[in-house]
């Protein structure tokens, strides 16, 4: 048997994998079905695959998160011989892709072309051996050169800096996999789950829903997102879907484009899961009453801490200002003031987590250093416990637009301006006119500084920034907003122009 | 430019894809650029730039590029 003591997925995937092994785990997105003894057999071949390429135990593989089976396939595959995944998004720019490429020297790219790594798209895969000849996963032809431990580094997943650059956040097998059990516990998610997964993967999100439902032992539908409800809606019908996660800007994007039509399938979704951003309280009522009997739970957490409270609409009703309580007994939420220490019961202070879903750290030591306050680790988010536990959000106190769940460095779009014009800037929050995105990015440009038509400034950073990034109001201005200490001030304010 | 053109064209300037790639087979969702965040782009620049305004019982029928051609000939008569 191949050893999988270090990842409590695998050794799910595999106990699945005997019990159930004809059952169906993942449905793609052209229908096609694999089962669960499938899923293993292609673990197996694609580590197979993986160590001819010359991959191997601390390896990283840089891998674009798209959905298609052969990420899954390649994804576990990784973890299975002790090499290190460096999940990204399939349309992630050049210049990051450059930046994470240099910071994390990946041994190979599976998804996206990269100069000097050795590279493979999707289309071009093979995972297939002259040894599958036979049904039976080839064991031993998987080698790992060490032994792996629960605390070797599973995943590493960029989330966005202040300072304008990428932070690689870094994730254990241990940290993963208390993160799902934590989440299957309060959801209470079962092997007779079938969930459409419509989040992206590349977010922590989507592939901790994924992982969740592997360790559940259920089924996976594969959904390319949410822009056509009507195949959304066909797909719970056939497929008898149980649940699903979102995230705020899609449930706007739900009601603005289907009414309340979603509600006929009420009694057969037992959970759904939103996280990422701010929901409303009026929708987390709206919610609440179309399903009436269903888990409706929301989670507060970060890439670092991933799901740190959980709220359940229906039985925290009187508490839905709140994101709810700690994930669980292995999880500690405390609130600390700039010297480090806990403030009163009731007192606003940064929200700080431990527990064994919290990343070790950053692949910089020193952002890992400013990250945490004695082992607790630092959100950057402001907030209050009341006498319950429950949790409340007030402000943020780092310097990022969330835009539907998106996270945007407001340093990176001035870096990039400055770049492209010579321009100084200030970029922040504003409120989302649209009333989807919760934040938008707005610029504020100083006008003496501009050396180009904003026209052509406004093309040349589309070109060069992911389309969440891309600010929705530009405005040219005589003096930038600074603080007392002469920093730029980038609060959140209301838009003056039109987009 | 025929209506179809100029819806087609509308489509790939919003998601900044080449209009090469906007067929009538397209759906929503087909492509990345076409997300839930890019369909309320492509519909309100649909709406902006046609003056038209797509009824919302509507919406939840446009699945694809042919589907919301035959939605703005309807709408123009």
């Amino acid at each position: 048997m191949v050893d999988v003591s270090h990842s409590p997925i695998l050794a799910a995937i595999f106990r699945h994998a005997v019990a159930t092994p004809d059952k169906t785990v993942i449905v793609t997105t052209d229908g096609s079905e694999v089962s669960w003894s499938e899923l293993q057999r292609n673990i197996m071949q694609g580590a197979e695959w993986l160590s001819m390429q010359g991959i191997s135990c601390g390896n990283r593989v840089m891998i674009a998160a798209v959905k298609e089976v052969e990420f899954i396939y390649l994804y576990l595959a990784a973890h299975l011989i002790g090499a290190v995944n460096v999940v990204v998004d399939a349309e992630i720019n050049t210049a990051h892709l450059q930046y994470m490429t240099d910071m994390v020297r990946p041994a190979i790219s599976i998804g996206l072309k990269i100069g000097g790594i050795p590279s493979f798209i999707y289309s071009e895969l093979d995972l297939h051996t002259p040894a599958d000849a036979g049904s039976k996963p080839n064991e031993g032809q998987v080698v790992s050169t060490k032994e792996l431990t629960l605390d070797d580094t599973a995943d590493i997943l960029f989330t966005s800096g202040t300072t304008g650059k990428p932070k690689g956040v870094l994730l254990s097998h241990a940290n993963i996999a208390v993160s799902a059990e934590n989440i299957n516990a309060f959801i209470g998610n079962d092997a007779e789950d079938v969930e459409l997964l419509g989040l992206s993967l590349y977010h922590s999100f989507g592939l901790g829903r994924l992982r969740c439902c592997l360790m559940a032992g259920g089924t996976v539908i594969l959904h390319n997102g949410f822009a056509n409800l009507k195949s959304v809606f066909t797909t719970i019908e056939k497929y008898g879907v149980t649940g699903f996660g979102m995230v705020p800007a899609v449930w706007e994007y739900i009601k603005r484009f289907s009414g309340t039509r979603i509600a006929r399938y009420a009694p057969q979704i037992r959970y759904i899961e939103i996280g990422s951003a701010v929901l409303p309280t009026e929708d987390k009522k709206l919610i609440s009453e179309l399903f009436p009997t269903s888990r409706v739970c929301m989670h507060y957490g970060l890439t670092e801490a991933s799901r740190a409270t959980f709220i359940d609409f229906h039985k925290d009703r009187a508490r839905l200002e709140s994101v709810g309580k700690s994930a669980g007994e292995r999880v500690e939420i405390r609130i600390l003031a700039s010297d480090g220490k806990e403030v009163a019961v009731g007192e606003t202070g940064e929200i700080c987590i431990k527990g064994d879903m919290v990343t070790a750290g950053y692949l910089d030591s020193a952002q890992t250093d400013e990250g945490f306050y004695n082992g607790y680790f630092r959100t950057g988010d402001s907030g209050y416990m009341d006498e319950e536990g429950y949790l409340y959000l007030t402000d943020r106190i780092k310097e990022i637009i969330n835009v539907g769940g998106n996270l945007v460095s407001p340093v990176e779009i001035e870096e990039e301006v400055k770049k492209i014009s010579g321009a100084e800037s200030v970029c922040m929050a504003a409120a989302d006119p649209d009333g989807i995105l919760g934040e938008v990015p707005r610029l504020l440009i100083l006008g003496d500084t501009l050396t180009i038509d904003i026209e052509e400034l406004r093309k040349r950073l589309r070109e060069r920034i992911e389309g969440y990034k891309y600010p929705r109001f530009f405005d040219i201005v005589d003096s930038l907003p600074v603080t007392a200490n002469g920093k730029k001030k980038r609060i959140k304010e209301s838009p003056q122009s039109k987009p | 430019m025929s209506i179809s053109s100029k819806i087609k064209e509308i489509i790939a300037e919003t998601l900044h894809i080449p209009v090469e790639s906007v067929t009538d087979d397209l759906s929503i969702g087909g492509i990345p650029q076409w997300d839930s965040m890019g369909n309320i782009a492509v519909i309100a620049a649909l709406e902006e730039k046609l003056d038209i305004e797509i009824p919302i019982e509507d919406l939840f029928d446009l699945n694809s590029v042919r589907s919301i051609v035959n939605e703005i000939v309807k709408i123009n008569g």
